[in-house]
């Protein structure tokens, strides 16, 4: 019995004596909410962190005019090292465990994303689903938006992206989305957002990636029209400008595109059919809409329209060399063999890779009006 | 009045719960097969067939003989015991190789300040108290507990479903022929092999208990369980899978709407912890079993400390650090265990038909 | 014994030596013989020695009483005296003879405290062998119904009555419980709560292994079961073995009340088990290692709410668990006029001053006070509870979320290795037997019980023919035909 108890005592040394290490009192915790990157000076980083004040988040708490959060920023080498400068200053640890977004300035997307990729690919604390932005200018500008209804910018942020919206142009890309495409022979595409004046914030296109460095942007349209290829596309409301300076806006409800791969003779090519069925929002001059004649010629325009869009999207993701279709994975699934050799020079092959579109549209009702109001 | 023996139900718990505890080891296949790894236990159970047949014949030779028993019975004496110890180095080194796995996990994702040292140390001494209490509390104690775990792990998997795509698995099957074999010989020999350890219980079970059908019934299981395992990680993590240390972890952590059914991580990390634990503790008890056998001892409840602390210093050791048991695992290990989950068994069952033989010259080939 | 009267009343008062409450009432046989009355006064019934014992003799007839015995030696005599019978000396004859003239106070059959039903009968054992033997015969009117008198205790010699169906419980099982009862050799026994410790299979577990129960038809149910009760003079609890850890979510109204209700109920208590045992180690675990685990609102609170006090979250818990602890047993032992004093001082005053001072965080006042309410669902476990919350506490607050489930998986090897008198305890989660957890876990249509409990080994397997429902509504008119 003393024997057994002497052990155990023996045993519980190690625990009682040294304290726990993993413990944390919350209260010695920064809890980071968001981490903005930008380029610095001779190639460091500028990492700033958001991080948030519990007791103005919580549910009752006090007036309006306080800040639920605040933002630290700090220059050097490696990201890591800028952590631990802020545990310096902070006197508390970073706790990563709760971030909702990175955020990353265009210079330093410009420049490549290894290495932040790195830092929170090894880092166990933070999740493999947080979206990542990149921000049109600075991110620590971006990181201290205005806030109108969130009480973080973060969250404002998020907001932006979520894909609840029905409207979008850009969809919620994650880390382990973009992972998954850079370490694949497909682009990878982020989210951009624009800070306009008076605290707007706008959603500018996507930017492109070659692996981890940004090689160029596409724009709404252009964005749009990527998300429609590649089968991403929830639905939305475009626009057509008419000859005679008149506007036809339809909503689209519902896009579907197949792409399928094509193999002959060793010639690799893409067919991609895209159908779409739309809703006509608001129209200044296409005649009456209830006759099978108009609702052809609306569909047809539409046709033309998203066609000419689609092509253009092709066009300039060939021009940036960056494969944001996943044409690679898509013909690689299908014909694994025939495209082994042209996979591995696909930095080369894609610009040569014939892609033919069509595009099929459906027009479902005009609203809720017969005839033209006019 | 209570029973002192193992009912058929409560051996396969057992099994299936040694089995399950693989859940550690998806990256030594996933790294290697990548999208095809789901395809893996199905190879690999096919692989490890002749050690099945092996416990089917041996089991219908010998019934209710453990594994130590059926060595002395097939090689003598000096022979039996010269066999045991072999599979004691075997089975202490599969307890080890599965207590650094577990640490490792522990130190990383669990308890991250905490030295390994500690982790190993708590690791053991929960070992230590489950046999102390017995093979057959713990095997009455497995039953509920694996019903459990597998509910557990169908909600994780149902969960995931939303966000899978199952465009993750293709192309299936174009990989070179070599990253099939190597990778289902990784499975055979490591996850599948070392439910070879069961047969030692075999001496403790029922009368009713049919060796060859239990192991046959829990390595199906275990089969199963292994392909949503792998389907899991492949069509949550994609291409990623073969980055990620504990992908079938990463694939959790990514479940979950960021509201309130989120964390689901959480049961998996429980899932994780009890299998692999019981992994340890059922590769731990089945050496000390040797032990005794060996040296003939009347109970090996002596050694029960000693042991652990053994094994919690030598898997320190033993590697040179915990992420080297990825890179031993995949180029050394499976040809080590293959000389004891294939070879030595097969020798025995050889040695055992020729022996059943000679006794009976007239009855032929029938055993 | 002499011959003599007067020498043997001698020899009684030197052993009584002049207690007050030893009364001699000699008198004389209308032949002429002397003859004398012995009795413990307060023990006895006066009335029925004056009217149906001395009144008797005095007129020459025989006593009638309905119970009597003979006594050969001063201790027999002594014996019976002190259980408050009657010894009768009379001149010339060497031995005497003792009545039955039992007529000590008792209580009367109140409702328990400890187990109150809403609905269901609500006798209660006393302190009486005599009246609890007679409850327990009123629910079982079978010959099958064994009652064995043992008597323990060297200075105590408190009489015992072990109870069992012969032709349902395992007469292994018997022998069982009557050699352990036969090997305790101790002073006194006071209460029933004493031979548990003697008899349990593990006396130093937290857990209780036999069960103790003051309803005489929860008794009456058990027995049907096969197991067998020990009733104890002094005592109104009475000890059933052997028990399986279900037990303590079990109520006697369960099979009063509707199935699904009934089920639902068993479902809250096992689930009120483990809020109880384990809820104050998983928040400390969760807060203090495991933060990403916490939904982000929540985790604000808790951490504005930390941000102000003073001490560690392990402590604070640690300190709150303690004052919890120092209230329950206060309103126990309170006088109850000022128990209602105590809860609100101790609830509202307390806790609520003590969050406002930012002496402890509110969410640590929920989680407790959660915790403790839970406990009361199942006052049984809730005395192991309270004490391996302590130590799943420690577990969580050192290790965090890994020793909390290793130390849990601890403890459930624990209670699996446990056995009440040879049957395993936590029957029938480990080992596993599904068709009986019909009637643990939840609980099943009684038309669906058929079979008594595996583990108790019973001579007769079924409890009653398997019930039919069909053959029940046979020949009953259908509604809406003709009548």
């Amino acid at each position: 019995m003393k024997k057994t108890a002497s052990i155990l005592l023996a045993l519980c040394m190690p625990f009682l004596l040294s304290g726990c290490w993993s413990s944390e009192e919350i209260t010695t915790l920064a809890i980071v909410m968001g981490i903005g990157v930008d380029a610095a000076a001779d190639g460091e980083y500028e990492v700033t962190v958001q991080i948030a004040q519990p007791s103005n988040l919580k549910f009752m708490s006090g007036g309006d005019n306080q800040d639920a959060y605040f933002n630290a920023s700090s220059t050097g080498i490696g990201i890591q090292q800028q952590m631990h400068q802020f545990e310096t200053e902070l006197s508390r640890e970073i706790y990563n465990g709760h971030m909702e977004m990175i955020v990353i300035g265009k210079e330093a997307a410009e420049g490549g994303l290894e290495q932040i990729m790195d830092y929170f690919y090894r880092e166990s604390e933070a999740r493999f689903n947080i979206p990542i932005v990149i921000a049109d200018g600075k991110a620590s500008d971006l990181l201290d938006v205005e806030l109108k209804l969130e009480r973080l910018p973060v969250s404002r942020l998020a907001g932006m992206l979520s894909t609840n919206r029905v409207d979008m142009v850009v969809r919620k890309i994650t880390m382990d989305d973009f992972l998954r495409n850079a370490v694949s022979n497909s682009s990878a595409t982020l989210p951009i957002i624009e800070q306009l004046e008076e605290g707007a914030l706008e959603t500018k296109g996507v930017a492109v990636f070659d692996k981890y460095k940004m090689v160029g942007e596409l724009d709404q349209e252009q964005a749009r029209s990527m998300l429609i290829l590649t089968n991403k596309y929830g639905g939305g409301i475009a626009t057509i400008e008419l000859p005679d300076n008149g506007v036809f806006t339809f909503e689209i409800t519902k896009s579907s595109a197949s792409v399928k791969p094509e193999c002959e003779n060793g010639e690799l090519s893409v067919n991609a059919e895209v159908y779409l069925e739309f809703r006509v929002s608001d129209v200044s001059e296409i005649g009456e809409l209830y006759s099978d004649e108009a609702r052809h010629n609306a569909e047809k325009m539409v046709n033309a329209a998203m066609f000419e869009r689609l092509a253009d999207v092709i066009t300039r993701s060939r021009e940036l060399n960056a494969d944001v279709f996943d044409f690679a994975d898509i013909i690689y699934c299908r014909y694994p063999r025939e495209s082994e050799s042209s996979i591995k020079n696909w930095d080369e092959e894609f610009r040569n890779l014939p892609v033919s579109i069509s595009v099929t549209s459906k027009m479902y009702s005009s609203g809720a009006v017969l005839k033209n109001i006019q | 009045m209570s029973e002192k023996k193992l009912t058929k139900w409560q051996f396969i718990s057992i099994g299936v719960f040694f089995m399950m505890g693989t859940i550690l080891h998806t990256s030594f296949v996933s790294a290697i097969a990548g999208r095809d790894a789901w395809l893996i236990p199905i190879m690999g159970f096919v692989m490890f067939l002749p050690t099945l047949i092996f416990c089917w014949r041996i089991g219908n030779m010998f019934p209710n003989t453990g594994l130590y028993e059926i060595n002395e019975l097939v090689f003598g004496n000096i022979g039996g015991r010269i066999v045991t110890f072999l599979y004691f180095l075997f089975f202490l080194n599969v307890a080890t190789l599965n207590h650094v796995e577990m640490s490792a996990f522990s130190a990383t994702y669990l308890l991250r300040g905490t030295p390994i040292v500690v982790c190993g140390i708590m690791i053991v001494m929960a070992a230590v108290y489950a046999i102390k209490k017995g093979i057959i509390t713990v095997g009455r104690a497995s039953g509920a507990l694996v019903i459990l775990m597998l509910v557990l792990n169908a909600i994780s998997f149902i969960q995931a479903i939303p966000q899978m795509d199952i465009d993750f698995t293709a192309p299936a099957m174009v990989q070179s022929p070599g990253v099939y074999a190597r990778s289902s010989h990784i499975s055979s020999t490591i996850m599948y092999g070392e439910g070879l350890a069961l047969m030692v219980f075999a001496g403790r079970t029922g009368k009713k208990v049919n060796m060859g059908k239990s192991m046959l019934i829990i390595m199906l299981i275990a089969m199963v369980y292994m392909i949503q395992i792998h389907l899991r990680e492949v069509l949550l993590l994609g291409p990623l899978v073969q980055f990620t240390r504990l992908p079938s972890l990463e694939a959790a952590r990514m479940t979950g709407k960021s509201d309130t059914v989120s964390r689901t991580e959480s049961i998996y990390s429980l899932i994780m912890l009890l299998c692999s634990l019981f992994r340890v503790l059922i590769s731990f008890f089945v050496s000390l079993s040797a032990l005794r056998k060996v040296f003939r001892l009347k109970t090996y409840q002596a050694l029960v400390v000693p042991m652990a602390a053994f094994i919690a210093a030598y898997s320190l050791y033993a590697l040179e650090s915990p992420e080297d048991s990825y890179f031993y695992a995949v180029n050394t290990t499976p040809f080590i265990w293959a000389l004891f989950t294939f070879v030595l068994p097969m020798f025995t069952l050889v040695i055992a038909v020729i022996k059943r033989k000679a006794k009976l010259p007239d009855r032929g080939g029938a055993v | 014994m002499s011959e003599s009267v007067e020498k043997n009343i001698q020899r009684m008062e030197a052993m009584f030596r002049g207690d007050r409450d030893f009364v001699v009432r000699e008198f004389e046989l209308p032949d002429g013989t002397k003859a004398a009355v012995i009795f413990i006064d307060g023990l006895v019934n006066a009335k029925v020695i004056s009217e149906h014992v001395i009144k008797p003799l005095m007129r020459g007839r025989p006593v009638n009483v309905s119970e009597t015995g003979s006594a050969f030696s001063d201790e027999e005599a002594a014996k019976a005296m002190l259980s408050g019978d009657t010894v009768v000396f009379i001149d010339g004859i060497g031995s005497a003879e003792y009545y039955n003239t039992k007529g000590f106070p008792t209580r009367q059959v109140s409702e328990p405290e400890t187990e109150t039903v809403i609905r269901g009968p609500r006798e209660g054992f006393t302190e009486s062998l005599q009246m609890n033997t007679a409850l327990v015969r009123r629910k079982l009117k079978t010959t099958h119904l064994r009652m064995e008198l043992i008597q323990i205790g060297e200075r105590s010699k408190t009489a015992m009555c072990l109870c069992w169906l012969d032709d349902v419980a395992n007469p292994e099982l018997i022998d069982e419980v009557r050699r352990r009862l036969e090997l305790i050799d101790v002073d006194g026994v006071l209460s029933s709560g004493y031979i548990e410790e003697y008899i349990e299979d593990a006396p130093y577990s937290v857990f209780q292994t036999i069960g103790s129960t003051e309803k005489p038809d929860v008794v009456a149910g058990k027995l049907l079961e096969g197991r067998c009760a020990l009733l104890v003079d002094g005592t109104p609890f009475a000890l059933t073995m052997p028990m399986l850890f279900v037990e303590n979510f079990h109520s006697p109204e369960d099979y009063a009340i509707r199935p699904y209700f009934a089920t639902f109920l068993r479902l809250i208590r096992f689930a009120a088990f483990f809020v109880s045992l384990a809820l104050p180690a998983f928040y400390v675990a969760l807060v203090n290692f495991h933060q990403e685990l916490i939904p982000a609102p929540l985790l604000y609170t808790i951490a504005s709410a930390s941000e102000g006090t003073p001490f560690s979250l392990t402590v604070e818990t640690a300190v709150m668990l303690l004052t919890f602890e120092i209230l329950r047993e206060a309103g126990v032992r309170l006088p109850r006029p000022a128990g209602q004093a105590v809860s609100i001082v101790g609830a509202l005053v307390m806790g609520q001053a003590a969050i406002e001072a930012g002496v402890v965080g509110a969410p640590v006042v929920i989680v407790i006070a959660l915790s403790a309410m839970s406990g009361f669902v199942s006052p049984t476990a809730s005395n192991a509870v309270a004490v391996l919350r302590w130590l799943l506490l420690l577990a969580a607050s050192l290790t965090g979320g890994f020793g909390l489930v290793m130390t849990l998986l601890c403890v459930y090897l624990h209670l699996t290795s446990l056995t009440s008198i040879g049957a395993p305890y936590l029957h029938p989660i480990a080992p596993l037997s599904p068709r009986e957890l019909g009637d643990t876990i939840v609980r099943i249509p009684v038309e669906m019980m058929i079979n008594r409990p595996s583990p108790f080994h019973t001579l007769d397997k079924r409890r009653k023919a398997p019930y039919n429902r069909a053959t029940f509504t046979e020949g009953l008119p259908n509604e809406g035909s003709e009548p």
